[in-house]
C-alpha cells in the first residue's frame, strides 16, 4: 500500500468522520426535541392555561446554546473547507485525492450549519410570540 | 496440517491488504494477455449465471430480483390506480349510487395503502437494487439472498394484503388507520392491514439495511465520499431515514395488534388508553415517508440532469446538503398532520416553524438542477422532458405545502380535497414523473442497448400531464368549497357536481396515459435494434456494462478517480473490458465483490457473495406465515411457521455467510493482494447488524415514547392502585442480562487471544444467563393483568418486546457456540461472534433501560 | 337529497325560516372556506389571498426560469452566474419569504383561539349526527338539541368539543377553522360569526361508513332573534296539533321510539339518538342530509340504512304509508 494508506479504523475513523458533518442537524434535532418535549409535558401537565415565562427562558438559553453549538460546528467546517489554500480553492471538492475530500466534508458542513442555524431560529418563534399554552 | 495457508496468523494477527495502491498510469496501461483474458470472462461467467428451469425463481442476481421487483411494485400500482378510477366513477355525479359507502372505503384505503407501502418504497429498494452496484461498479449488492428474502417477502405480503379486496375483506378504516375507528372496525380488514404491512416493513428495513452498506462498503476502489454519484448519497440518507421512520410504525403495529388481537387498550380511553399515540406514531413514520418517497426520486433527476446538460453537476454539495438537511428536518414536521387535533398552539407552533424550515433544502436542489442547465449546453431527450413535467407538478405541490404549513391556514382546509390535490401535486411531481423519467433514462441500461420509442413517450407524457392537472388542480377549488377527503358520496345543492365531473373525466385520460407507457415498457422488444452502449453519452459508471448482457455486473472493478469517470478517464471502459482493472478473475468459481472503505474507497478485503438458493423463498414463505396465520387468530400455526422461519434463517448463515476461506489473500489485480475474510467493523455483515439494530432501538424508543406519553396524557400513570412487575425479578433480569452481555464479550476476547474452550464455556454462561433472564423477565409480569389499563398492558408489552429480543439473542450465542465446537468459527474467523456481541450491546442496552422503566420509574412517578 | 341552502338573507324572526326564500349566494356555495361569515374566516381568506398571489408569481418564476434554460437560451452561461442562481434562489429568496409569512401565520395564532364572551356549545360527536348541548353564560343546565347549530352574531362562541365512540372533525367553513373530537379528550374551538345567514358545516375527519353524512346547518342571527330561539328550543315539546298527529304521537310511543329519543314533555326520554324536542323546526333531517319534507321523514323512518349505511337506527319498515304520514305529521308539528 502507498502513501496515503490510513489507520483502517472503519467505525471510528471511517463513519465517525462522515458523521461529523451532520452534527450541526444533531444540534438542530435535540434542540427541536427539547422544545416540544417540554413544551408537551409542561402544558398538559403545569400549566395548561397559565403563563410560559419560565419555559421561555429555558428554551431561550437552550436556543442560545444551540447556535453557538452549530456556529462552532460551522467554523470548524468552515476550517476543513479553507484549510491548505487559499479561498481560491473552494470550488476543488471534487478532486480524487485526501484534500479535496476534507474540502468537501468542511464545505458539507458549513452549508447545513447555515440550514440549522435557519432552522433553530424559526422553531424558536413561536415561544417568543404566544403568551401561553391555549 | 502441513501446509495450513493461515499457519502464520492467529486471532491478533489477521492477513492484512499488501502490495500497490492506488495504482500508476503505467500500470494501467499494461496490455493483458488475451487467453487469460478469456479464461477468466469464462470463469466469471460460470459463477454468475443464472439458474434455468423452474430454479429460475432462485435467482438472486441484484438485476434478477431488482426487475422483479420494480414490475411487482408497478402491478400493485396499477392496481391501486383501478381503484382511484372506480372512486373517481363513484364520485362523479352527486348521489350516486355506483359503489355502496362500504366499497368505497375498502377502495379508498387500499389506493392509499397500497400506492404507499406496496408502489412507493418499495419502488425506491427495487430502482436501487437494480442500479446501485452499477453506479458503484460493484458486481452486485453486498447481501444478494437478502434482497431475494426482502423481495419475496414483499410479494406474499402484498397479495396477501391487496387480494384481501376482491374478497370483500379489505381494510376500511383509511391508510392511516386511526384508531378507535380502525380497532373498532368487525372483520379482519384492519388486521390484515396491520400484519400485512407490518410484514412488508421488515422487507424495506432489509431493503434498507442493505442499500446503506452497499454505498459504504462497495464502491469501486478510489471513490471517496466527494465522488459518489448523488444516487448513493440520497440513497444514503433514504436508507438512514427509512432506519429512523419505520420502526415507529413497527412498534405502533405492535401495539396496535395488541389490542386488535388480545384487547390491551392502548387506544383505549376509557382504560386509559389514548388514540392520540397512534397519530403520533404513525406520522412520525408517516412524514418522513414522503421525503423517503420523493428524495430517491429527486436522486434520479440529479442523475439525468448532468447528463442532459452534457456538464458536471454544479453545486455537488449543495445537494448533499439538500438531502441531508431534508432527512433531518423531515422528522420535525410529523405534527403538521395533526394541526387540528387541539395541541398546544406553541407546539404547533415548532412543527409550522420546521415545516417552512424543510422548504429552503428541498428548494435547493431545485435551484441546482436549474443552475446546471444553465452552464451547460442542454440536449433535449424525453427523460428531461418528464423531469420538466416533475417539476412543473411539485413545484406547485410544494408551494400549496408552504401554505399549509402555516396553522391557522391548515385548520382552514385540512381534511379537504385541498389536502388531496396537494398530495398527489407532491407525489405525481416528486415520485412518478421523476421515476418514469428514470425508466426513459435507464431503459437502456436495463435492457442493455434498447430504448423505448420517443413518440410513445411524448404521448404518455402529455396525456398524463394534461390528465393529472385537468384532475387535480380543480381539487384545490373543490376542497376551499367544502368538500372533505373520504366522502363517498356528496349532494347535489353543495355545488361541487361540475368539478367532480371534471376530475373524473380528466382521471381517465391520465389512466390513458399510463397505458401507452405500460404498453411501451412492457411489449417484446426482441427485434429491435441494439444501440450504443452509453446512447445519452453520460459520465457515471452503470454505462459501462457489457452490451450485450453479461450477468458479472462490471468485467473489472475500475479504479475511480473522478465524479464522472466516463467523461474524466480516458480509456477507463476499455480498460474495464480487458481487465485490467480489479477482481478481473474468480480464483476459486465463487461470485465476489470487493469491499473497501467509508470515506475513501480503499480496497480492503474481497467478499464472497451468495447466490441462488431455496432457502431465502422457504424462509420469505414461513416469515409470511408467522405474519398471515395471526390475521385470522391462528396463533399456534403462526408460531410453527415462525420457528420454521428462524430454522430456514439459521440454515442459510451456516451454509452461507463467514465461511472460511481456502487461502488468506488473493490477488486481486494491479499489484494488489486482498484478505479474504474481515470480522468486526471491517465486515459488511457487521455493519448490517449495525444499522439493523438502530431501527430496532428506534422501535424501542417508540416504546419508551409511549410510555411517557401516557404518563403526560393521563390524569395519574401509572394509576392509583395499580399493579407493578416483580421488583426483586426485574433487579434478577437486569443482572442476568449484564452477565449473559459480560460473558459474550468475554468469549470474543478469549477466543480471538486463542482460548478458545475457555470462549466455549463462556458462551455457554451467556446462554444459561439468557435463558434465566427469559424466565425472570416472564415472572416479572405474569401476575399482570393487560386488559384491565393501559399501564400494566405497556408494561407487559415492553416485557415481551424485551423477552422477544433476549430469545434473538440467545439464538445468537448457541449459534457462536455450535459454530465454534464445529470449527466453523475459530480465533481467526469469528465474524459471527463480533456480530453476535454487537448485537448484545444493543439487547442489554434496551434490557437495562426497560428493567429500569418497569421497576423504577413508576415509584418515583408515584 | 339535500335542502336548498344559502346563505346571508337576512331573517325576520327566529323559526320562521323558509327555505324556498334563501338563495344560493355568495362565493362557492354554503359550505366553503371563500364565502366568510366570521372573523376567524376572514383573516384566513386574507391569508389565503396572499398566499395564493405569491405562490402564482413564484411558480411562474421558477417554471419560466426552467423553460428558458431548457429550451430558450442559446449557450453556455458562466459558472459564478450558476453559484449566484443557488444561494439566491436557494437560500436568500425563500429565507426571507418563509420567515415574513411564519411570522404572520404565528402571530394569528392565538386570536384564533381567544376564550368565547359568554355561551358556551358543547357539541359531541356521534356515528353519525351531532349531540348538541348550549350553555348561556351563567348557566346550570344547557338547552339540549340535535344536529342544527344557531348562534349569535357578534360574540365570540366558545365550542367544547367530544366524541362518543370515534374521531370525528367539526367544522364550519364560513366561520373558521375545524378541530377534531376525540373520545376520552376534550378540545375546544371558538368562532365569531359576524354575519346573519345559514351555513352548512360537515365532519371532516374520517369516522366510518357514512362519514359522507353527517353534515348540520348553521344558523346566525342577531343576538335577539338567538336568544327567543334559544328561549323556544329550552321549552318543552307542542302538544300534538290535529288528529294525524296525536296518532303520529301514539304510533311513537307504541313504537318505542322514545327509548332511544327525547321529546321533552313526552314520556320519550332515550337519551340514544338526536333529541326530537324541537326536531320539527330544523332545517334538515338526518343530520344534514335531507329535506325536512313529509316525503323525506317517511322515506327515512322507512328504511333509515338505505339512506344512511350502517347507521344504528333501524328500519321501520314493517310500518304501514298511513303510519308514516301520521309519524312523520307528529314529529314535522314538533316545531
Amino acid at each position: 500500500m502507498s502513501e496515503n494508506e490510513l489507520n483502517h479504523d472503519e467505525f471510528g475513523t471511517g463513519v465517525g468522520t462522515l458523521m461529523w458533518i451532520t452534527l450541526a442537524p444533531w444540534i438542530w434535532a435535540f434542540h427541536f426535541t427539547i422544545c416540544y418535549g417540554l413544551t408537551a409535558i409542561l402544558c398538559e401537565k403545569a400549566i395548561p392555561d397559565g403563563d410560559v415565562g419560565t419555559l421561555r427562558l429555558v428554551l431561550v438559553a437552550v436556543t442560545v446554546i444551540a447556535l453557538a453549538g452549530i456556529a462552532a460546528a460551522g467554523l470548524s467546517g468552515w476550517r476543513n473547507w479553507t484549510e491548505g489554500g487559499l479561498l481560491d480553492k473552494r470550488g476543488e471538492t471534487g478532486l480524487g485525492d485526501l484534500a479535496s475530500r476534507n474540502r468537501f466534508l468542511g464545505q458539507v458542513s458549513v452549508f447545513l450549519a447555515v440550514v440549522s442555524f435557519i432552522g433553530v431560529v424559526f422553531v424558536i418563534l413561536p415561544i417568543l410570540m404566544f403568551g401561553s399554552c391555549r | 496440517m502441513i501446509d495450513d495457508p493461515f499457519a502464520a496468523y492467529s486471532g491478533t494477527n489477521r492477513p492484512k491488504p499488501e502490495g500497490i495502491y492506488p495504482p500508476t498510469e503505467e500500470m494501467l496501461s499494461e496490455p493483458v494477455d488475451p487467453q487469460w483474458k478469456a479464461a477468466c470472462e469464462d470463469r466469471l461467467r460460470k459463477a454468475w449465471i443464472a439458474p434455468k428451469g423452474l430454479a429460475y425463481f432462485t435467482a438472486v442476481n441484484n438485476d434478477k430480483i431488482g426487475a422483479w421487483y420494480s414490475l411487482t411494485a408497478l402491478f400493485f400500482m396499477l392496481m391501486a390506480g383501478v381503484l382511484a378510477l372506480l372512486m373517481r366513477v363513484q364520485l362523479a355525479v352527486p348521489d350516486n349510487t355506483f359503489l355502496d359507502a362500504d366499497r368505497y372505503n375498502q377502495f379508498f384505503t387500499m389506493h392509499g395503502s397500497a400506492m404507499m407501502f406496496l408502489f412507493a418504497v418499495p419502488m425506491f429498494e427495487a430502482i436501487s437494487i437494480l442500479v446501485l452496484p452499477a453506479f458503484l461498479g460493484a458486481r452486485d449488492m453486498p447481501f444478494p439472498r437478502l434482497s431475494a428474502y426482502g423481495f419475496w417477502c414483499f410479494v406474499i405480503g402484498g397479495i396477501f394484503v391487496m387480494g384481501s379486496i376482491l374478497f370483500d375483506a379489505a381494510p376500511t378504516s383509511g391508510w392511516f388507520m386511526y384508531p378507535p375507528l380502525s380497532t373498532e372496525a368487525e372483520g379482519i380488514g384492519t388486521d390484515i392491514w396491520l400484519l400485512g404491512l407490518a410484514f412488508i416493513e421488515v422487507a424495506s428495513i432489509a431493503a434498507a439495511v442493505e442499500l446503506i452498506v452497499g454505498v459504504l462498503k462497495c464502491r469501486p476502489p478510489g471513490m471517496r465520499v466527494n465522488l459518489m454519484p448523488l444516487y448513493a448519497w440520497y440513497v444514503l440518507v433514504v436508507g438512514g431515514m427509512i432506519l429512523f421512520a419505520f420502526p415507529p410504525l413497527i412498534a405502533g403495529d405492535f401495539l396496535f395488534e395488541l389490542q386488535r388481537g388480545f384487547d390491551w387498550p392502548f387506544f383505549d380511553p376509557t382504560r386509559g388508553g389514548d388514540p392520540m399515540l397512534w397519530q403520533h406514531l404513525f406520522w412520525i413514520f408517516g412524514h418522513p415517508e414522503v421525503y423517503i418517497i420523493f428524495l430517491p426520486s429527486i436522486a434520479i433527476a440529479a442523475m439525468v440532469i448532468p447528463t442532459v446538460a452534457q456538464r458536471p453537476i454544479v453545486g455537488y454539495s449543495w445537494i448533499v446538503l439538500s438531502a441531508v438537511g431534508v432527512g433531518f428536518l423531515s422528522f420535525g414536521l410529523w405534527v403538521h398532520h395533526m394541526f387540528t387535533t387541539g395541541l398546544p398552539n406553541i407546539s404547533l407552533g415548532f412543527f409550522s416553524a420546521a415545516s417552512e424550515a424543510v422548504v429552503i433544502p428541498t428548494g435547493i436542489q431545485i435551484f441546482v438542477f436549474a443552475a446546471t442547465l444553465m452552464v451547460g449546453k442542454v440536449q433535449k431527450s424525453l427523460p428531461m422532458l418528464w423531469i420538466s413535467g416533475a417539476l412543473a407538478i411539485f413545484v406547485l405541490g410544494g408551494l400549496t405545502g408552504v401554505m399549509l404549513a402555516i396553522a391557522p391556514f391548515n385548520w382552514a382546509v385540512h381534511d379537504t380535497y385541498f389536502i388531496v390535490a396537494h398530495l398527489h401535486y407532491t407525489l405525481f411531481g416528486g415520485m412518478i414523473f421523476p421515476v418514469i423519467a428514470g425508466i426513459y433514462y435507464f431503459y437502456p441500461f436495463f435492457r442493455k442497448g434498447k430504448m423505448m420509442s420517443k413518440t410513445l413517450g411524448r404521448w404518455s407524457f402529455w396525456l398524463i400531464f394534461v390528465g393529472f392537472n385537468a384532475a387535480f388542480l380543480p381539487m384545490h377549488y373543490t376542497g376551499l368549497i367544502g368538500m372533505p377527503r373520504r366522502v363517498y358520496t356528496y349532494g347535489e345543492n353543495v355545488g361541487w357536481g361540475w368539478l367532480n365531473m371534471l376530475s373524473t373525466a380528466a382521471s381517465f385520460v391520465i389512466a390513458a396515459g399510463f397505458l401507452v407507457f405500460v404498453w411501451d415498457l412492457l411489449r417484446p422488444k426482441r427485434d429491435f435494434e441494439i444501440e450504443k452502449r452509453n446512447p445519452w453519452n453520460a459520465g457515471t459508471l452503470e454505462w459501462s456494462h457489457n452490451v450485450p448482457e453479461e450477468q458479472w455486473g462490471v468485467r473489472s472493478i475500475p479504479h475511480v478517480t473522478s465524479r464522472y469517470p466516463l467523461w474524466d478517464q480516458p480509456r477507463l471502459v476499455e480498460r474495464m473490458d480487458a481487465g485490467r482493472y480489479y477482481l478481473a478473475d474468480t480464483e476459486f468459481g465463487y461470485r465476489e465483490t470487493l469491499i473497501t472503505s467509508v470515506l475513501d474507497g480503499q480496497p480492503m478485503h474481497v467478499q464472497r457473495v451468495t447466490g441462488p438458493a431455496y432457502v431465502t423463498l422457504l424462509a420469505a414463505a414461513f416469515t409470511g406465515g408467522a405474519f398471515i396465520f395471526p390475521t385470522f387468530g391462528w396463533y399456534a400455526p403462526a408460531i410453527v411457521s415462525g420457528a420454521f422461519a428462524i430454522v430456514c434463517v439459521l440454515y442459510w448463515l451456516w451454509t452461507a455467510t463467514a465461511q472460511i476461506p481456502e487461502k488468506p489473500t488473493s490477488d486481486v489485480g494491479l499489484g494488489l493482494r486482498l484478505p479474504r475474510y474481515a470480522s468486526g467493523p471491517d465486515a459488511p455483515g457487521w455493519w448490517a447488524v449495525w444499522i439493523t439494530m438502530l431501527g430496532d432501538a428506534t422501535a424501542f424508543a417508540s416504546l419508551i415514547f409511549g410510555f411517557f406519553f401516557y404518563w403526560t396524557a393521563n390524569e395519574a400513570f401509572p394509576p392509583p392502585l395499580a399493579e407493578h412487575a416483580d421488583g426483586a425479578l426485574v433487579a434478577a433480569a437486569a443482572v442476568l442480562v449484564s452477565l449473559s452481555w459480560g460473558a459474550t464479550r468475554g468469549a470474543r476476547w478469549l477466543n480471538r487471544h486463542d482460548h478458545v474452550p475457555a470462549a466455549q464455556a463462556a458462551l455457554l454462561v451467556a446462554c444459561l444467563s439468557s435463558a434465566l433472564c427469559i424466565a425472570s423477565a416472564y415472572g416479572a409480569v405474569a401476575d399482570l393483568r393487560p386488559t384491565a389499563h393501559v399501564y400494566p398492558a405497556l408494561i407487559c408489552a415492553m416485557a415481551v418486546w424485551l423477552i422477544g429480543h433476549l430469545g434473538l439473542g440467545l439464538i445468537g450465542q448457541g449459534y457462536c457456540l455450535a459454530r465454534s465446537l464445529a470449527k466453523r468459527l475459530t480465533p481467526i474467523f469469528d465474524a459471527d461472534l463480533a456480530n453476535v456481541t454487537l448485537l448484545w450491546h444493543f439487547i442489554t442496552l434496551q434490557a437495562l433501560i426497560t428493567c429500569v422503566v418497569i421497576g423504577l420509574l413508576p415509584g418515583w412517578m408515584t | 337529497m339535500l335542502p336548498d341552502h344559502a346563505t346571508r338573507s337576512r331573517m325576520s324572526g327566529a323559526g320562521k325560516i323558509g327555505l324556498a326564500a334563501l338563495t344560493l349566494t355568495g362565493c362557492g356555495g354554503p359550505q366553503s372556506v371563500l364565502n366568510t361569515a366570521g372573523s376567524d374566516a376572514r383573516v384566513l381568506l386574507t391569508m389565503l389571498s396572499v398566499m395564493l398571489v405569491g405562490l402564482v408569481i413564484i411558480w411562474i418564476l421558477v417554471n419560466g426560469m426552467m423553460l428558458f434554460f431548457n429550451q430558450l437560451q442559446t449557450g453556455a452561461h458562466e459558472e459564478r452566474y450558476a453559484r449566484y442562481l443557488i444561494v439566491g434562489g436557494g437560500i436568500f429568496f425563500p429565507t426571507l419569504v418563509i420567515t415574513a409569512l411564519l411570522v404572520w401565520g404565528l402571530s394569528i395564532m392565538p386570536d384564533q383561539r381567544a376564550p368565547g364572551d359568554g355561551l358556551r356549545v358543547e357539541v359531541t360527536g356521534e356515528q353519525w349526527w351531532w349531540r348538541i348541548a348550549y350553555w348561556p353564560e351563567g348557566a346550570e343546565t344547557p338547552v339540549i338539541a340535535a344536529n342544527e347549530i344557531r348562534l349569535p352574531v357578534g360574540q365570540r362562541v366558545e365550542f367544547d368539543l367530544k366524541s362518543a365512540r370515534v374521531i370525528h372533525s367539526f367544522w364550519i367553513p364560513a366561520l373558521g377553522g375545524k378541530m377534531d373530537m376525540f373520545p376520552g379528550r376534550d378540545t375546544r374551538l371558538s368562532l365569531e360569526p359576524t354575519e346573519v345567514g345559514i351555513f352548512r358545516g360537515q365532519c371532516a375527519e374520517f369516522c366510518g361508513a357514512s362519514h359522507a353524512l353527517m353534515a348540520f346547518h348553521v344558523v346566525t342571527m342577531e343576538p335577539a332573534d338567538f336568544d327567543a330561539w334559544l328561549a323556544a328550543q329550552a321549552a318543552p315539546a307542542m302538544a300534538p296539533d290535529g288528529d294525524l298527529a296525536r296518532r303520529g304521537a301514539a304510533i311513537f310511543a307504541e313504537q318505542g321510539c322514545g327509548a332511544c329519543h327525547a321529546v321533552r314533555g313526552s314520556d320519550a326520554s332515550g337519551q340514544v339518538g338526536p333529541d326530537l324536542t324541537h326536531v320539527g323546526s330544523r332545517l334538515s333531517l338526518g343530520a344534514g342530509i335531507l329535506a325536512p319534507t313529509l316525503a323525506n321523514y317517511m322515506a327515512w323512518i322507512d328504511h333509515t340504512g338505505d339512506i344512511k349505511p350502517e347507521v344504528e337506527m333501524p328500519a321501520y319498515d314493517h310500518l304501514g304509508d298511513d303510519e308514516l304520514t301520521a309519524l312523520a305529521t307528529y314529529l314535522m308539528g314538533l316545531k
